[in-house]
């Protein structure tokens, strides 16, 4: 192992696709908005089945744990505020479809003072691997992270060969990663020598070549500058790039937000399920940026946002992400910074009648035309047009010779705006990884 | 639905309205419309009743294969008729075509289940079909005036994403090479005419050409090499024949292009890997670092 430091080079990513961003938001944090309810969502942890510690209509306080892994009870999941457990729904084989915690009174406590006595009993200890490790997963951080390959949270025992952390997003209408990280530069900076006790590798701080808060330089914590269109801020495209994951070398990913969340804990001892997340979209009278919580109800954080014209349920779709990556959800997703709104409005060029015309109509089965621009869509060097065709199939096998074990859902979502075919490909590579994933179990 | 997302691709200004195979049809219809005016202004309105038949048949085979297949109708015979018209000379009988152009639609592209599932272009079947089953006939040869048309054409597609500017390249600078290296070159100006219909919209075709980066660059120059076989290596002789059979030959080869280039990412992919797997191996604290 050298010692000397060299600076990592800054990667221009020359492919990539480039949007406009119709809607974005100014770059100044407003006031928090009440938050009415919250709730922890199946859809971020695919395949994962909870046992649940608490009931519903139950009191629970902020950080307090509401479930834990069926299959690692180690891993637990927090409640995001302080009130009453409004629902619990099970998804298909046992799975978590949604937990919902209701502020009390419409509004949450606004004690911080953890109350319940699994979020007091466990000391902060930073002092060695294990005792981060236990700490981490027992406050509920855990599923902050992300595990490549397959994509999913990773299993309490594993040693990732390398972190990644995403400080950049160029989605359009995100948020600046550099406000938020200078506002909280001390718990990030802790953040990030805590991730560093979780590796033996080294953890990278993906940013963009234009962003303005320094990253300590030590031995392990190394910034990495990435540029170019929609593709080389995503992580897929960092760890490629950088330290490629297998599945006997897995590597982890995080969010900045959640980097600064570890950094609260240990500093003050405090669960911070503080987001700061972008409201964009055309439809928005004043697209901006607001404090809030994970899992945020999303009805609630667009209420009264939009313009006057598009005030009404059916002219308008809400995303939890970006426009191009974006789910239909009706809270916050786990890993999403920002509220992106769409206006289904605007066919109004064409009569409605149009649609039987052979040309314009919608064929029953629809085929899958290369586009040039499908190759500039997928990160990673992975070929677009061949694997669209092994996920349209669900061929596992080969979409794993093509690459699909460096590919998450964000990274395909940019296909699904490109095909003529009408898939969602997200799905269909989840699909995959599933598979994978159980064939290497 | 995503109609709107669309939009906002800035890389892709044709995508919003890309958003059906029917869509990339009138698309290539309104590119080949540039030529087929031209050829029209050219021939003469003899060349209608060519036209038409091409249209009609192609049209009724689709309609007999939705019917057959409770699908919805598809106008994709239009784009077909519209190729063949331009290559298909005026003596010739209307039997004769219409024979061609079904075998052409039905066996190039309906009986894999229409328009993007199959992997010859229709058209490039009819010619091929039409230039075997009666060798007396000749296709016509495309003068510079339809060339000259070919290139808003070109430029309509490559903006819309639908043609590769790596098979355009690779075409033409095999075909030039090895018809100067191996022949007579001639002129760049006659290869160019000779080659812009059929190049533009058989070799081109998204649906017939390879789909991988370095599959497209093979498959180009596959079709230029085989362009100047089937000439004689001389410019002079280059015929829409000589084209016709190229893209056609060379479609056939392009999935096996795509699966070699697929094979040798595969190949990339995994040398990296296992480089960076040597790496950690030969760190001494590999007993922390390998996942237990």
């Amino acid at each position: 192992m050298s010692f000397e430091r060299k600076q990592l080079k800054p990667v221009s990513v020359r492919t990539g696709l480039r949007f406009s961003a119709p809607g974005s938001p100014s770059q100044v944090v407003d006031e928090p908005k009440a938050i009415t309810a919250t709730a922890l969502l199946g859809a971020d942890y695919p395949g994962m089945r909870p046992r649940f510690l608490v009931d519903v209509g139950e009191h629970v306080s902020e950080g307090q744990t509401l479930f834990v892994d069926r299959k690692d009870d180690a891993i637990c999941f927090a409640a995001p505020i302080s009130g009453r457990v409004f629902s619990i729904d099970y998804g298909p084989r046992r799975t978590l479809s949604a937990i919902v915690v209701r502020a009390q009174n419409g509004r949450q406590d606004e004690q911080s003072e953890p109350s319940h006595p699994s979020t007091d009993l466990i000391a902060i200890d930073a002092s060695s691997r294990e005792a981060v490790r236990q700490t981490i997963l027992s406050r509920g951080l855990w599923p902050a992270f992300r595990s490549r390959p397959y994509g999913l949270v990773p299993p309490s025992h594993q040693n990732p060969s390398a972190i990644f952390v995403s400080a950049m997003d160029l989605a359009p209408g995100a948020v600046d990663p550099d406000p938020v990280i200078i506002a909280n530069e001390d718990a990030f900076r802790h953040g990030l020598e805590v991730l560093t006790k979780l590796t033996s590798g080294q953890v990278f701080v993906c940013q963009s070549k234009v962003s303005t808060f320094q990253t300590p330089d030590t031995l392990k914590i190394r910034a990495a500058s990435f540029d170019g269109g929609y593709q080389a801020g995503l992580a897929s495209t960092h760890i490629h790039r950088l330290s490629p994951a297998s599945p006997d070398f897995p590597v982890w990913s995080i969010g900045y937000q959640d980097v600064i969340a570890i950094g609260t804990l240990f500093l003050t001892g405090r669960y911070d399920a503080t987001r700061v997340i972008a409201l964009s979209g055309e439809p928005l009278a004043k697209p901006r940026l607001l404090t809030t919580k994970l899992g945020a109800s999303l009805r609630g954080l667009i209420e009264g946002e939009l313009k006057p014209q598009a005030d009404n349920q059916s002219s308008t779709r809400t995303l939890s992400g970006s426009a191009i990556a974006g789910r239909q959800l009706s809270y916050l997703g786990r890993y999403d910074s920002q509220v992106s709104i769409l206006s289904n409005a605007k066919r109004g060029w064409r009569p409605a009648w149009t649609s039987r015309l052979p040309f314009f109509g919608s064929n029953t089965t629809a085929p899958l035309i290369p586009n040039m621009a499908m190759d500039r869509a997928l990160p990673a060097g992975v070929q677009a047009v061949p694997m669209m065709r092994a996920l349209s199939v669900g061929d596992a096998q080969a979409a794993k010779q093509l690459g699909a074990l460096d590919l998450v859902e964000e990274d395909v979502a940019a296909l699904n705006m490109i095909c003529t075919s009408g898939a969602d490909y997200r799905v269909l590579l989840r699909a995959v990884l599933d598979e994978l994933a159980e064939d290497a179990a | 639905m995503p109609s709107l997302q669309r939009s906002s691709v800035r890389s892709a200004p044709f995508l919003p309205f890309l958003f059906s195979a029917g869509r990339v049809s009138l698309l290539q219809a309104v590119a080949l419309a540039f030529p087929l005016v031209m050829d029209f202004a050219n021939r003469g309105p003899l060349l209608l009743p060519v036209f038409l038949t091409c249209l009609m048949v192609a049209l009724a085979w689709e309609s007999v294969f939705a019917f057959l297949r409770h699908a919805d109708m598809s106008l994709h015979g239009l784009t077909t008729a519209m190729l063949v018209t331009l290559f298909v000379p005026l003596g010739i009988e209307t039997w004769q075509l219409a024979v061609a152009v079904s075998l052409g639609v039905v066996l190039g592209e309906l009986v894999f289940g229409g328009r993007g599932f199959g992997f010859v272009n229709p058209a490039a079947a009819t010619l091929a079909l039409l230039v075997f089953s009666f060798p007396q006939l000749a296709l016509q040869s495309i003068d510079v005036t339809i060339a000259l048309a070919a290139i808003p054409s070109a430029v309509l597609l490559l903006l819309a994403g639908l043609i590769s500017w790596r098979v355009l390249v690779a075409t033409l600078v095999m075909a030039a090479a090895a018809i100067a290296l191996l022949g007579e070159f001639g002129s760049t100006q006659t290869l160019a005419i000779a080659l812009s219909v059929g190049l533009v919209f058989l070799i081109a075709d998204p649906l017939s050409a390879a789909c991988t980066n370095p599959g497209r660059w093979a498959y180009g120059a596959l079709a230029g090499f085989l362009i100047a076989v089937f000439s004689g290596f001389a410019a002079a002789d280059l015929t829409a024949e000589a084209i016709v059979f190229a893209a056609l030959l060379a479609s056939i080869f392009a999935p096996l292009l795509d699966h070699l280039a697929v094979l040798a990412n595969a190949h990339i992919r995994e040398n990296r890997r296992e480089a960076r797997r040597k790496k950690r191996l030969g760190d001494k604290n590999i007993g922390e670092t390998h996942n237990g």
